[in-house]
């Protein structure tokens, strides 16, 4: 079976003034479908430059990226706008809410920029509010939500459109422990539903109950090892 | 398309609500230079619709020329000796007038007779003049009973007079008052029409001569020349002497409005050369006026049209600068619109629409400050002033269009932002 996601010989290289500085040395990876994969690595190693590659919001210096067999790597802004928009949804560690929209309006966001018609919008938004447990609160300001209401608001933002990958960015980072369980049975329920999910984090206990755990260390993978089913 | 754009202009007004008075700052100068735009406008146009309706009064086709008395001696050698004061228009003038090549549509003599008026008995105060039925018709006299003086009137010498409705209501006659005999000197004349004299403007009432007097008499030319005269002696001074005025006003009807200007120029030729320096005629050319008005008015105009454009600018650079603002302050948001997907395109889009709304609610307050000042200044400080549609949609448009103008940088700078660096913005 095709994987999702292919990364091939993928290197980013950042230039800042004078010096170049290599975030990803060559990785080279796959994601099947349906898989729920923690990529771990100490800060600098170059996992968020991944997540921003796989997310479609930058472009590999060299190697290719082949995102559902299509490789994505050369495309325009334009395009790479339309794929996260169409295929990707994500989850940021600062919830990434916009202050001056409600809840149902931060959620309907990708559809917006999909052209799909408001009802139709607002009805796909509330079930995914209501698919994260949010649907008392769908007109409130994110500034009346705590945090862990905030990312469950940015998790139905991330699948309302029912994107063919999920990424998380350090999903529990900024919430204490409970409800960080919570957001991760969230995300565990949408793995069951057969989802494709990639989770940044620097926390092992999380990385540990997923299926899947690659870890980099200075732009290169330095272990890929699955969960052996009990 | 339509229906995103409805949503933006409506997430547009809500952000603006956010920051209401930061936004009621930033249209200060759109507001002031819509509101100039229209206030200009409409007093431009009131008070070209002003010139024009004097000038309709007038009639743009007519030359009217009136005697005026310039004092000291005038008049030929012969008039001198034998102590006739003689001064205007000479019957000499208006038949070179009639002899030159210009086509002329109809030539309107009047007489002023200098003689008082006596209603069965009671003098009134009357300014009797002698006309013809062209006359009338260049007053815009309207019939109210019986019939004009006509030119079989003149003809024959008849002696008839049509006289204001309101001379005869003063003088207490009841019903039309046709047949109510008008006594001039020793000479009666039989009312045979009624009139309704026009408001004349101002400058209608110089141009006609109506002077000071309250009630116009009409006679018929020919009688008056047969049984007055051009003579006349001089009132008051006891020195009795004797006034000469051959003809008192022309009227000069020209059958094209673009003949008017030649024409009168022709006349004046004449006139300068029959009455060398003597100034004891007075030409009014109404079409000569209004090109006149409409030069000032013109000048007029651009100047209001700069100072409106200045005011219009500096609201253009309030709004880009608020907007530049704007963008750097919603830098995250615009970063989590692209993650989401959003276009460049898309976000550019939405801070035009932002910009273009800001000015058009600008637009639309500065229109109610023009429309506002127009109804309530310009009266007080004795302006004509006609609000147009077409003033109010040009300010609207105005606005939208500086919307537009100045909205554009803010909106490529937003549009250009790397989402990365945007979603990371603190």
């Amino acid at each position: 079976m095709c994987p999702v996601m292919q990364l091939e010989s993928v290197e980013k290289v950042y230039r800042m003034g004078e010096v170049f500085l290599a975030a990803l040395r060559g990785i080279s990876i796959s994601f099947q479908e349906g898989e729920m994969t923690a990529i771990i690595g100490p800060s600098g190693s170059g996992k968020s430059t991944a997540m921003h590659i796989l997310g479609c919001l930058d472009r590999p210096t060299s190697g290719q990226y082949l995102l559902e067999g299509k490789n994505v790597a050369k495309l325009g802004d334009d395009e790479l706008s339309d794929i996260r928009n169409r295929k990707i949804g994500f989850i940021f560690q600062a919830f990434n809410l916009i202050p001056h929209l409600t809840v149902v309006e931060n959620t309907e966001l990708p559809l917006f920029y999909m052209g799909v018609r408001r009802k139709d919008r607002h009805r796909m938004s509330m079930e995914a509010i209501e698919m994260v447990g949010l649907k008392e609160r769908w007109h409130h300001s994110p500034a009346e939500l705590s945090g862990g209401e905030r990312q469950r608001c940015a998790i139905a933002r991330a699948i309302v459109h029912e994107p063919r990958v999920i990424l998380a960015d350090e999903p529990t980072g900024n919430l204490d422990t409970k409800t960080g369980k919570d957001i991760l049975a969230i995300l565990n329920r949408l793995h069951d539903q057969g989802r494709t999910l990639l989770v940044v984090t620097h926390d092992n206990d999380l990385a540990n109950q997923l299926d899947r755990r690659v870890t980099l260390r200075d732009g290169q993978i330095e272990d890929d090892s699955r969960k052996v089913p009990v | 398309m339509l229906f995103r754009l409805f949503e933006i202009v409506r997430l547009a007004i809500r952000n603006l609500g956010a920051n209401l008075i930061r936004s009621l700052l930033t249209l200060l100068g759109i507001v002031i230079g819509v509101a100039s735009v229209i206030f200009m406008m409409s007093v431009t146009a009131g008070a070209g619709q002003r010139i024009l309706e004097d000038m309709q009064q007038l009639g743009l086709r007519n030359i009217i020329i009136n005697s005026v008395d310039a004092g000291g001696g005038g008049g030929s050698p012969e008039a001198h000796l034998a102590e006739i004061r003689q001064y205007g228009l000479l019957n000499r003038d208006i038949e070179q007038i009639k002899a030159s090549a210009l086509d002329l549509d109809f030539l309107s003599k009047v007489h002023q007779v200098r003689e008082e008026s006596w209603v069965y008995g009671r003098e009134v105060s009357a300014r009797v003049i002698g006309v013809d039925p062209r006359y009338l018709d260049v007053l815009g006299l309207e019939l109210t009973a019986g019939r004009r003086i006509s030119d079989l009137d003149n003809l024959n010498r008849e002696f008839v007079c049509n006289v204001g409705a309101r001379l005869l209501r003063e003088q207490g006659i009841v019903g039309d008052g046709l047949g109510t005999t008008i006594q001039v000197r020793d000479r009666l004349f039989r009312v045979v029409g009624v009139v309704e004299q026009p408001d004349y403007t101002e400058r209608g009432e110089r141009a006609f001569a109506t002077g000071s007097e309250p009630h116009t008499i009409y006679l018929p030319a020919a009688t008056v020349m047969q049984v007055f005269g051009t003579d006349y002696p001089t009132r008051g001074e006891g020195s009795g002497g004797t006034i000469r005025v051959e003809v008192d006003q022309l009227v000069v009807g020209v059958p094209r409005e673009g003949a008017v200007i030649p024409t009168a120029d022709a006349i004046r030729e004449i006139l300068e050369y029959n009455h060398g320096d003597r100034r004891d005629y007075e030409m009014i050319v109404p079409k000569e006026l209004l090109l006149q008005e409409q030069r000032t008015q013109r000048v007029f105009a651009v100047t209001m049209i700069l100072v409106a454009s200045v005011s219009l600018l500096v609201g253009g650079i309030g709004i880009i600068n608020i907007m530049l603002a704007t963008v750097t302050e919603r830098t995250r948001e615009i970063g989590i619109r692209r993650a989401c997907g959003a276009r460049q395109s898309n976000i550019a889009y939405q801070f035009l629409i932002e910009t273009t709304t800001l000015a058009f609610i600008g637009g639309i307050m500065g229109a109610g400050v023009g429309i506002s000042a127009v109804r309530f200044i310009a009266p007080r400080l004795g302006w004509p002033s006609v609000i147009t549609g077409t003033s109010v949609i040009l300010a609207l448009g105005i606005s939208c269009a500086v919307g537009i103008i100045f909205g554009t940088v803010p909106a490529i700078k937003a549009s250009k932002m790397d989402p990365i660096r945007a979603l990371r913005f603190e």
